[in-house]
């Protein structure tokens, strides 16, 4: 559906983008994972043809380039920053920038009821944005991108700064757009939502990608073992006691080891008859990928 | 176009919805237009009646005469007409300090014996005028050598004074002894011939029409002076302040184009803050995505703000001839209706990157609207401005707005003489929109 090659953007001594290629399918939800900073909006505004790259290019499905209007016809975008007319209704938004796209009449009185019937904005849509809550508006924002049913939607970070309710309520608008097969390519830097909502991902630090693959792959490549740590019922038992085949740490009453198999270890444990109060795994995830591939943590 | 359209019409539901900047489009231009109108209407145009007052120390026929001429202008009222002398020179002073009166004009002992004489050095007419009337200065002056002229004409309609005028002609040329002795006789000849010549003139009006009012019995068209009001502090007679007061017929006619000019103004800051505005909130951005060019953004933007240039123009002319304004040329005015819109459309894309944030483009906007403001005559009108000002004002693009509105509302200018006003506004309009469009081009990639 697009295809990026060797992108590259710098603003003054910044450089934002740096030789960024990706290839993004139809159908499939790409996340661009990375912490504040990384390259992830302005590599957004280069796709969409708003920003021009100092080198590379951006090519859509059939050789069309992004500032065509064809393209742009079949393209939606949420910006990050919530980008409405506050003292328009959310209805006088919707209609104002559906005929922007080209829709009108029936169509248009459609699919606004659409669009706002699936962010649940429906019985709001005569206030005025202003009175909207924060996590009304993120949800106006992505009505707004999707109203005119485009088949690409760019979505920069759609979630940034709302309670668990809108943004449960904005995954599952999400999760409607893909059973529609639409392609979404989607920035973020809270990997729970790259984790849930996307097919592949490209880790990106200061513009440049640093891997690209599904989330399975990447764990499996970079984020290396389960971490397990325990806590004791008794007092420090005696390294003899504990199985030999654990690379076990002991500091007082608790133990913690990394492993590929925690469960069965866990078993071992108590074959051993060691008594345990609590034990917590930690499975590996986009976060210990990205702290291993940066040594740093996703949101510092 | 039927994007531009709806792009100009979301805007207008912008303004709609902004009481404050609305307020400055609309109610301010017209507050502005009353209060300078009030302000100048009651010390200049609406007394294009002057109140003095004349102290008639001589009390001669002539100087009686002189003060009845001046009442007989039609711009004069005299307000110490049936007062008695005494205390009156102190009293009517002490009022022009006051700023109750415009001038004192005293006609001193003497002043009845040489006035109406064309050969005689005249005794001096004494004027005190109130040192801020530097307007009516000029018309004052002329109304006096007016009132002056006509005292030649009373002079040779009373049998007795004709023969003095001429009896003391003859003396002064008797004794000019620098006149060679041939030119002497020469024009003592002349002088005969002409008395013999007004004598047998009169007489014939007289038979011929003996009811006609004794003003007009007088044949020959005798005048001291042809006056043309130049008013007293402006050298030359060039310029936008020439002969304002014969044209200008209410007080709203200055006033007005001062007012409409803050109101378009308003206009243009205000569509430059929400240009920026909309770049600062992300919309601008949206827009950019949609399947729009550039063109038509900006043209949705201008289109709104050209409309309600219009607007407030068509508002302010409807306002103004309800309190009695009446602009000359309707359709000069619409020409400069437009040509001001576009102007102004242009600045307001030149003003609207000026800064990157609505605040930094509100200070910039407004500052250089009140700048323009000030040398353009939006503050002081143009026809009071000293010459200096008067050319600074050339580079403001308020000026030539003002100047193409007074052309058609009061100065009845040709459509030739628009051209120029017209024409400076145009080209500002045009270099407003490169530097506008240039800038913003350069600025979101
Ligand atoms: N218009 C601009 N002018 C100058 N620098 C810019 C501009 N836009 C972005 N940058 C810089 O480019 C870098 C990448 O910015 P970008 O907005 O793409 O990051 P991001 O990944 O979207 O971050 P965030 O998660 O905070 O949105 C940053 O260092 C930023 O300061
Ligand atoms: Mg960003």
């Amino acid at each position: 559906m697009i295809r990026v090659d060797g992108l590259h953007k710098r603003f003054g001594q910044t450089v934002a983008v740096d030789d960024v290629s990706l290839q993004i399918e139809t159908g499939e939800t790409f996340g661009l994972l990375g912490p504040n900073g990384a390259g992830k909006s302005t590599t957004l505004q280069l796709m969409m043809g708003i920003l021009t790259p100092d080198r590379g290019s951006v090519t859509f499905a059939e050789d069309r380039n992004p500032r065509e209007l064809t393209t742009r016809h079949n393209l939606g975008f949420a910006p990050q920053q919530l980008s409405l007319y506050e003292t328009l209704t959310g209805w006088e938004n919707l209609r104002f920038f559906s005929r922007m796209y080209g829709l009108c009449g029936q169509q248009q009185q459609r699919q606004m009821n659409w669009a706002l019937e699936m962010t649940g904005l429906l019985d709001r849509a005569q206030d005025p944005v202003k009175t909207y809550s924060g996590g009304m508006k993120r949800r106006l924002n992505l009505a707004l991108a999707v109203v005119h049913d485009p088949p690409l939607i760019l979505l920069d970070e759609p979630t940034v700064g709302v309670d668990p309710q809108s943004r449960h309520h904005l995954f599952e608008n999400i999760e409607q757009l893909q059973e529609k097969g639409r392609t979404i390519v989607y920035t973020t830097h809270y990997m729970d939502a790259a984790q849930r909502l996307c097919d592949r991902i490209a880790i990106i630090d200061q513009g440049r990608v640093l891997a690209l693959d599904t989330v399975d792959a990447l764990v499996a490549k970079y984020a290396g073992r389960s971490q397990i740590s325990v806590d004791l019922d008794e007092t420090p038992v005696p390294r003899t006691v504990l199985p030999e085949r654990l690379a076990v740490e002991q500091c007082g009453r608790s133990l913690q080891w990394e492993t590929e198999t925690p469960l069965a270890e866990l078993e071992l444990l108590s074959a051993a008859g060691i008594s345990v109060r609590s034990v917590e795994i930690t499975r590996p995830n986009l976060e210990t990928v990205f702290l291993n591939l940066t040594g740093r943590k996703l949101r510092d | 176009m039927v994007r531009i359209l709806v792009i100009a019409g979301k805007d207008l539901q912008l303004l709609l919805r902004d009481p404050l900047g609305l307020f400055f489009i609309l109610a301010f231009p017209a507050i502005m237009g009353i209060i300078f109108g009030a302000i100048t209407g009651s010390s200049q145009t609406d007394q294009a009646i002057l109140e003095i007052a004349v102290i008639d120390e001589d009390q001669s026929r002539l100087s009686t005469r002189f003060t009845s001429a001046l009442v007989e202008t039609g711009s004069i009222r005299i307000w110490n007409r049936d007062a008695t002398l005494e205390n009156e020179r102190q009293a009517s002073l002490d009022r022009v300090r006051r700023g109750r009166l415009t001038a004192v004009v005293i006609l001193p002992r003497g002043f009845g014996e040489t006035a109406g004489m064309p050969w005689a050095s005249p005794v001096p007419i004494e004027v005190a005028i109130d040192p801020s009337r530097t307007a009516e200065r000029g018309m004052l002056q002329g109304l006096l050598v007016e009132a002056a002229g006509s005292l030649v004409t009373a002079r040779l309609e009373d049998p007795a004074s004709r023969r003095a005028l001429f009896a003391s002609g003859r003396r002064e040329i008797e004794r000019n002894q620098k006149l060679p002795t041939v030119t002497r006789g020469l024009l003592v000849r002349l002088l005969d011939l002409l008395e013999r010549e007004i004598e047998g003139e009169l007489e014939r009006a007289s038979s011929s029409n003996p009811t006609a009012p004794s003003k007009s019995t007088f044949p020959v068209d005798l005048e001291l002076a042809r006056i043309e009001f130049v008013p007293i502090d402006r050298q030359g007679d060039r310029g936008l302040g020439a002969n304002w007061h014969d044209k200008v017929r209410s007080r709203w006619d200055l006033s007005f184009p001062q007012g409409m000019l803050w109101g378009v103004l308003s206009c243009s800051a205000g569509f430059a803050i929400s240009l920026v505005r909309e770049q600062e909130q992300g919309t601008f951005l949206r827009l950019q995505v949609a399947p729009l060019s550039r063109f038509q953004i900006l043209a949705g933007k201008a289109a709104a703000c050209f409309v309600t240039v219009l607007f407030v123009i068509l508002a302010m002319v409807l306002l103004g001839y309800a309190l009695g304004m009446r602009p000359i040329s309707p359709l000069l005015l619409a020409l400069a209706a437009f040509s001001i819109a576009w102007s102004f459309v242009g600045i307001m894309l030149a003003m609207s990157v000026t800064g990157r944030t609505a605040e930094s483009v509100n200070g910039a906007a407004w500052g250089s609207g009140v700048l323009m403001a000030m040398f353009g005559g939006g503050m002081v009108p143009l026809v009071f401005m000293p010459n200096f000002m008067q050319t600074l004002s050339l580079f403001s693009p308020v000026r030539w707005a003002v100047e193409a509105l007074e052309g058609a509302i009061w100065r009845n200018y040709s459509v030739v003489e628009m051209l120029r006003p017209c024409g400076v506004l145009m080209g500002i309009g045009a270099i407003g929109f490169s530097v506008g469009i240039l800038v913003l081009k350069r600025r979101t990639g």
